[in-house]
């Protein structure tokens, strides 16, 4: 407690400063320091606690670390565990206790915080089943007491996985817990979280059973819910988990357990009969449920299984199920890499389409469909756009008959659900994000058919894109391969298609948005991995110039972009690659700015492409675009 | 004798340091040539000569042979480099190209005089910009236009303690003014520096107790006439006009009106702006289609005739002779079908009391309709005045009067002399307007709400007729005419709200600087001092319902989606932006609603007693019952399923409604078939300008109140009146009290105060009145305040934290007052203080505010309003939780 007392002093954090003066209100105001401004974090422990739980994560990872910080840093959702890991090894300093106490304490902490917690209980569940048997085996009463306090059955199951991993087998436990209905749904809860799979898959003769018959439904279903974890079992399960598909029992568990089993374990026996029986019961839903989770999971498990039977049966039970409502896509945007998670849909000509769209990524997008033909037109339209919402409050979306449609930019971490009527001629259209800039990687192909299963059969699912995270080691031995026998047109081509143009010039090519590239490979001293790093972690180092400074407007309006100029009245921001979109803020309608960490620059922008196409365009950006430079030389 | 001298002396020094251009010139400053077109561009100072005219009249008249025309570009509020219209108005310099201005009258420095001397060198540069690029324009075709700078005036010292001291706010002036001076006299510009003409004028009228400001800084007609001449002497080196001026100068007033209808249109969204666009059918479906602008535009071109056509006469008179303005020379306006031909007809008055479902010992009797009085058209907003009579704001033009309308909107009196619950007079106090969309009794006037601005209205002679008015508070967007400023309530210590909506760039100039509010926002203005600020930024669309209930807790209703908000929590002090969204108070069955009230009346039985009435104009037709109690630290509605009134007539649309003296309740119907601004073309010629009812309720059975005297009443007659349990009552008798002396007023109240029994089981509401009876006269009573801060009654606790909010300037240490009221056994009391920290800006503040977390039994989940207002209160606060 003292420590506690100590550390709860003031400190400093880069964060929002708010240089508003008061424009709308009476004189008078004391006038808010300027710049970077000293957060102050009260004495009171509830006051200070909820001060951090006003920052945002960026925000709060950068806040020095004491005690309520890092108690912070464990309550969060959303964080990258090596925090949580950070905070557990600080708190165990400061309170001179240890990793598993301190990991014990946030979970009880946690316990009482509702479903707000259920993300950082399942966080740090994984961080206590992923500790020593050893260590979990010196802490098994505070894990038994945890158990016998917690009233949120994620903590309990956690505990559980710690004494499971200490004693190494199910039993003695197993027994004891099955003599009380809510102790043994803990247990068979925790096994899925059990890091050792062959201890886990121990769990098999126990554990099959009662996804057959259990006392109540939802030890039964968390029993169905944890057959997939049963390593080297998956036959039988699936055998299992069909079976209860196809008799209706606990019939959703059975769906998203299924679900989670490696195709290659599916049986072309039963799939046929399962496909039947979820078509049959998903008739049974009511039309208002048919967005609902459970009925999308049976949808996708039938379109799957669908794949594996006869052509024509699987196209009947394709066919039966989009019959049975509105067609629903997910659509999902991948984090920090600006694509969409699919690069085509299929849809009917003229028939109602609802698009779930969500997007974890950490910066907005949209979902604008063109014309055939059109996604370059508008994007590029899109460009020049200035932020100012249309009369449907959306951003960035040109005037243009070929918008087809567009939704709202959809804030990182949202959802929404987008309704609209498929194109009445059949063709390939595009959806793409015009948010300026993304276009160029943010896209996919509208396919609208008359007949979307006949469309299916000829034309399989294309495979995801082939993303590889590219590191700078990978390259170790190839970048003095820079020098000779590169190809110039490929270089030339990424530098254009890739995006670098947008926002960077190189010699007379480019735009001057970010930082230019000319003599780049001079300014770093010939490090050619210092360089490719530049591209592959663009916000590692970014220079103060190229900042991304983010400001909340007072028309609730969000400007984010690099600060040009800025006297005592206003900002000058660039929001993106073109001088349209150069910007003058008046301090006065600045609500509050913040200093963003990261760069503008998305990572991930080499990671479709291979490594000789990186190193033509590493010797593109080394020969300055000449193309008679000695790189592209051929002996 | 010392000190006289001294200021003689001053005064001298003063006029010759800081009026180096307001002595006679040999040579004019301005040479005015035939045909002059003269644009008033700038601040309040100009915006109000357009309405007496006395410059224009003067300058016009000194030169009658010129035939000038002049257009009044200003507007309150507008400083140099700001230009805050709603979407597509026009630019200022396309509005002097429109007018092609070859002078341009600028009036500066007033707003901008705010920022002091940090915001000196800005204003500057600004000007000198302003300067030359105004001198490098061609507006009128004819070279660039000669431009004149007007320095603001001095702040005057007004001989009424409710308004500001405007010392601090003339040494900044002072300093604007001469910086205006130094940039004019560089760039060559002539200047009229109204801040030393202000200066002499002032005093002579100082002596016999007169004013040329109402506020210390805006003219009034009296003001304008005095200083209209000094600036023609001083622009022109001529003594200016002398003689009758009169006929001149209505001449004058009756063109500038025609330009202000025209530059100032209401419902500029839908003739210029974001919804002009929208098109509706010529003559039914798949006809070619017609757009509100094309329509709209057509008006805003008979307006331009219409004004040019009174140019005429200006100049006809000015020769000494006259002409009859002739409008024969209109443009013609299109003329379309309506999209909604199926009208259903409509019945009496009488016979659509047959279609309203009541509960159970309710009736409803037509009180007036359009049948009895034609005038009685479109009523939107009503109240009964302290004379029990019930006032109707009537808007027969809806959605705004058409350049060539001769039926214009009204404020109307009703009277039931015999007590028969049916009108039998009938008074038109205002005519002549222009969407009257809100009305509120002040002192022994009334305020009246007609965009762009706030009038205080009198009947001086007692005639029934307003023949006195004030532009009190100007500014008041009108983008979209169906939500500008309307319901307006008033609180329980005086002050009166202004809901505006979506759309609207309002901006009103204040003795202490510029509001200015993009989009919805409740304002609240005190009319006793003239301070008006931000109430509730938020993202409403068009707030339309407003209460206060028996303790002093507002709900608030936006009425498109029928939203019904707690307004304690999100009407916390923020200085831009708005508030993030909050939960409704109650789930409402359906949307939307024009009107809100409560039922405070004993002639109700119980189960009505405090009934939250929220009126409803589509689908449900008619007006739902809420009971309201005490969640937490808010209030929470649940419907009762008993409505008030369900209609199956289309044509009943319930808009206003209220509590009468005698306890019953009236209501108003618009009367309409068709309703929607965006559904129908703002012209859609089936907008019915001919209907208009007012019903009574009364319960069967039990008999109603005896109307308690408030007209006329002495200060101890209106002091127990408070006691009365109705609210509007008790609200009636503090506007009359507003009437006596205030300091005979306040020692009555002191007085009443100390005697009330303590035994009545109202005392606390009683002596909450007394609290309410200082604050709505500007008094400040601390150690009365503090015994409430205190009183065991939480309501009597919160309310009173509410007052210790808009007294903080004026009370010791309120800080500390406030902590102790945060840490109350109440959470309603908690919310009220932590609410109040947001006006403040100190770290202490914030501090203070989440004092209130220790109070919650469970700080992850604590109260909900309790958390909404903290977010907010801290996210005002942010800039001063600093590190010392």
């Amino acid at each position: 407690m003292r420590i506690f007392q100590v550390l709860l002093c003031l400190f400093a954090v880069l964060c929002p400063s708010s240089p508003v003066p008061a424009q709308d209100a009476a004189g008078g105001e004391t006038k808010p320091e300027e710049g970077a401004r000293k957060f102050y974090l009260p004495a009171n422990p509830r006051a200070a606690a909820y001060m951090l739980g006003r920052l945002s994560n960026k925000e709060l990872l950068q806040a020095p670390r004491v005690e309520p910080v890092f108690i912070a840093f464990l309550e969060r959702t959303g964080l990258d565990p090596k925090y949580r890991e950070e905070a557990l090894a600080g708190l165990a300093t400061l309170r001179k206790t240890d990793r598993l106490s301190e990991l014990l304490a946030a979970l009880d902490r946690l316990d009482g915080q509702g479903t707000n917690a259920t993300a950082a209980i399942n966080d740090l569940a994984v961080l206590l089943a992923k500790s020593k048997s050893a260590d979990l085996a010196a802490k098994k009463p505070a894990l038994e007491a945890l158990i016998g306090r917690a009233e949120n059955p994620l903590v309990r199951r956690a505990a559980f996985a710690g004494l499971v991993t200490a004693d190494g087998k199910p039993n003695p436990l197993w027994d004891q817990a099955a003599r009380e209905n809510t102790r043994l749904a803990d247990l068979v809860g925790a096994v899925p979280l059990i890091v050792d799979g062959v201890l886990r898959a121990s769990f098999q003769p126990l554990i099959a059973p009662l996804a057959q018959k259990a006392a109540t439904p939802e030890l039964q279903q968390l029993a169905i819910l944890a057959l997939p974890a049963m390593k080297g079992h998956e036959g039988v399960n699936f055998t299992a988990l069909s079976g209860l598909i196809r008799a209706g029992t606990e019939r959703p568990a059975a769906v998203r357990a299924l679900l989670q089993l490696p195709r290659s374990v599916w049986q072309k026996e039963h799939v046929g009969p399962v496909a039947q029986s979820l078509v049959d019961s998903a008739a049974k839903v009511p039309a208002d449920q048919r967005t609902e989770a459970d009925f999308l999971d049976a949808v996708q498990l039938g379109n799957d299984l669908s794949l594996l039977m006869p052509a024509d049966d699987g196209r009947q039970i394709r066919k039966a199920l989009s019959e049975l409502g509105v067609r629903v896509l997910v659509l999902k945007t991948l984090p920090e890499q600006m694509f969409y998670d699919k690069t085509r849909l299929v849809v009917e000509a003229k028939k109602p389409v609802e698009i779930i769209f969500e997007n974890p990524d950490s910066m907005p997008h949209n979902f604008v469909i063109t014309a055939p033909g059109a996604r370059e037109e508008i994007g590029r339209l899109a460009d020049t756009l200035i932020p100012e919402a249309d009369e449907q409050g959306r951003l960035f979306i040109p005037k243009s008959p070929k918008v087809l449609f567009a939704s709202k930019l959809v804030d990182p971490g949202a959802r929404l659900k987008l309704n609209f009527n498929a194109p009445d001629e059949p063709g390939e259209y595009s959806y793409v994000c015009t948010f300026p800039g993304h276009w160029l990687r943010m896209f996919g192909t509208l396919v609208v058919v008359v007949d979307v299963e006949d469309y299916l059969a000829k034309n399989p699912e294309p495979d995801a894109p082939k993303l590889t995270e590219w590191k700078v080691a990978d390259f170790a031995d190839d970048l003095k391969r820079l020098d000779h026998h590169r190809a110039y047109s490929s270089g030339k081509a990424l530098f254009s298609s890739l995006g670098c143009v947008q926002c960077h010039q190189l010699g007379t090519e480019g735009a001057a948005f970010g930082p230019s590239l000319t003599g780049v490979f001079a300014r770093w001293k010939d490090d050619r991995g210092a360089v490719l790093e530049q591209i592959l972690e663009p916000s590692k180092v970014v220079d103060e110039k190229f900042r991304t400074h983010s400001f909340e407007l007072g028309d609730e309006n969000t400007a984010v972009g690099i600060v040009l100029a800025e006297d005592a009245e206003s900002v000058t921001l660039q929001t993106g690659p073109s001088v349209a979109l150069i910007q003058k803020i008046k301090k006065t309608s600045v609500r509050s700015r913040a200093i963003q960490q990261g760069s503008l620059m998305p990572a991930g922008l080499l990671s479709l492409i291979n490594k000789e196409q990186i190193l033509d365009l590493l010797a593109y950006l080394l020969a300055e675009g000449a193309v008679d430079h000695a790189a592209f030389k051929h002996d | 004798m010392h000190h006289r001298i001294i200021g003689l002396l001053l005064s001298i020094a003063f006029c010759i340091l800081c009026s180096p251009f307001s002595a006679a010139a040999a040579t004019p400053k301005l040479v005015l040539k035939k045909g002059d077109h003269i644009a008033l561009i700038g601040n309040s100072t100009a915006d109000r000569m357009q309405h007496d005219g006395w410059l224009e009249t003067h300058i016009v008249s000194s030169f009658p042979e010129l035939d000038l025309v002049f257009r009044n570009l200003a507007t309150s509020a507008d400083e140099v480099t700001t230009w805050h219209r709603s979407e597509n108005f026009g630019t200022r310099d396309e509005w002097l190209k429109k007018v092609q201005a070859d002078v341009i009258f600028a009036f500066y420095g007033f707003n901008e005089s705010f920022k002091g001397d940090a915001g000196l060198a800005k204003f500057t540069t600004d000007l000198d910009k302003f300067i030359k690029a105004t001198r490098a324009a061609d507006y009128s075709g004819k070279g660039s236009p000669r431009l004149v700078l007007f320095t603001p005036i001095t702040n005057e010292k007004i001989n009424d303690p409710n308004q500001p001291d405007p010392a601090a706010n003339n040494a900044n002036l002072r300093k604007y003014s001469t910086a205006m001076a130094e940039i004019a006299g560089a760039n060559g510009v002539p200047l009229v520096d109204l801040f030393a003409i202000s200066q002499r004028l002032y005093s002579p009228m100082a002596r016999p107790g007169q004013s040329l400001t109402f506020n210390t800084f805006m003219l009034t007609e009296a003001g304008n006439k005095a200083l209209a001449p000094e600036i023609v002497r001083d622009l022109f080196g001529t003594a200016g006009a002398s003689g009758k001026l009169e006929k001149l100068r209505l001449a004058v007033n009756e063109k500038s009106a025609e330009w202000h209808a025209r530059y100032r249109t209401v419902d500029g969204f839908n003739v210029y702006g974001g919804r002009s666009k929208l098109t509706f059918p010529k003559a039914g479906k798949d006809s070619e289609k017609i757009s509100n602008f094309d329509v709209m535009q057509q008006e805003m071109s008979q307006r331009d005739v219409k004004t040019a056509n009174r140019d005429q006469r200006v100049w006809a008179v000015a020769k000494g002779g006259d002409l009859k303005v002739d409008d024969s020379n209109l443009p013609p306006v299109e003329k379309f079908e309506s999209n909604k031909p199926d009208i259903k007809p409509f019945l009496s008055g009488e016979e659509a009391i047959k279609h309203m479902t009541v509960p159970k010992g309710c009736k409803v009797t037509l009180f007036a309709s359009e049948e009895q009085y034609p005038e009685l058209v479109s009523p939107v907003q009503m109240a009964f005045d302290t004379k029990g009579r019930l006032w109707v704001a009537a808007w027969p033009s809806y959605p705004e009067l058409r350049p060539t309308d001769t039926v214009k909107d009204k404020l109307l009196i009703f009277e039931d002399r015999k007590g028969t619950g049916k009108a039998d007079k009938m008074t038109v106090f205002m005519d002549g307007l222009n969407c009257p969309t809100g009305f509120q009794f002040y002192k022994d006037g009334v305020l009246v709400m007609q965009a762009p601005d706030l009038w205080f209205a009198r009947d001086t002679n007692g005639d029934g007729k307003a023949d006195w008015k004030e532009r009190v508070v100007m500014g008041m967007d009108s983008a979209d005419s169906h939500h500008t400023a309307n319901a307006m309530v008033l609180d329980p210590g005086g002050a009166t709200y202004l809901s505006d909506g979506v759309f609207h760039r309002t901006q009103v100039e204040t003795a202490i600087g510029p509001i200015r509010n993009s989009d919805g926002c409740i304002y609240r203005f005190e009319p006793v001092t003239g301070k008006f600020e931000r109430y509730v930024p938020y993202g409403f669309a068009n707030p339309h319902g407003r209460v206060f209930d028996h303790w002093g807790n507002d709900i608030i209703t936006d009425a498109t989606g029928n939203e019904n908000f707690f307004a304690p929590a999100f009407s916390g002090f923020l200085d831009s932006g708005k508030h993030k969204g909050m939960q409704q108070f109650w789930k409402r069955p359906s949307r939307p609603c024009p009107a809100t009230a409560i039922l405070s009346s004993r002639h109700f039985p119980e189960e009505f007693q405090d009934n939250f009435l929220n009126v409803n104009v589509i689908g449900f037709q008619g007006i739902f019952r809420v009971k309201v109690s005490e969640s937490g630290s808010g209030l929470a509605g649940e419907s009762i399923p008993d409505d008030l009134v369900k209609s199956d007539d289309p044509n009943f649309r319930p808009i206003a409604l209220g509590v009468a003296p005698d306890g019953s309740i009236y209501f108003c119907d618009w009367a309409k078939p068709l309703i929607g601004h965006m559904q129908h073309h703002i012209r859609d010629p089936n907008r019915d300008k001919q209907h208009g009812r007012i019903y009574r309720m009364t319960y069967e059975g039990r008999p109603l109140l005896a109307p308690v005297k408030i007209d006329g009443q002495s200060i101890s007659a209106l002091l127990e009146a408070l006691k009365t349990p109705e609210d509007d009552v008790r609200t009636r008798a503090k506007i009359e009290l507003s009437k006596h002396d205030s300091a005979k007023v306040i020692a009555a109240t002191k007085k009443w105060v100390a005697s009330l029994n303590s035994k009545d089981p109202a005392y606390e509401h009683h002596k909450l009145e007394g609290l309410w009876v200082h604050q709505w006269q500007n008094v400040v009573d601390e150690s009365l305040l503090k015994e409430m801060l205190r009183s065991p009654d939480h309501r009597a606790r919160a309310a009173s934290t509410r007052v210790l909010c808009y007294w903080r300037d004026r009370v010791k240490d309120p800080l500390a007052l406030l902590k102790v009221q945060v840490a109350d056994s109440h959470p309603r009391v908690r919310l009220e203080a932590v609410r109040a920290c947001s006006f403040f800006t100190t770290r202490e503040a914030g501090d203070i505010a989440l004092m209130a977390l220790e109070k919650e039994a469970d700080p992850n989940k604590p109260d909900y309003y309790i958390k909404y207002c903290l977010d907010e209160t801290l996210k005002q606060l942010d800039k001063y939780m600093t590190k010392n």
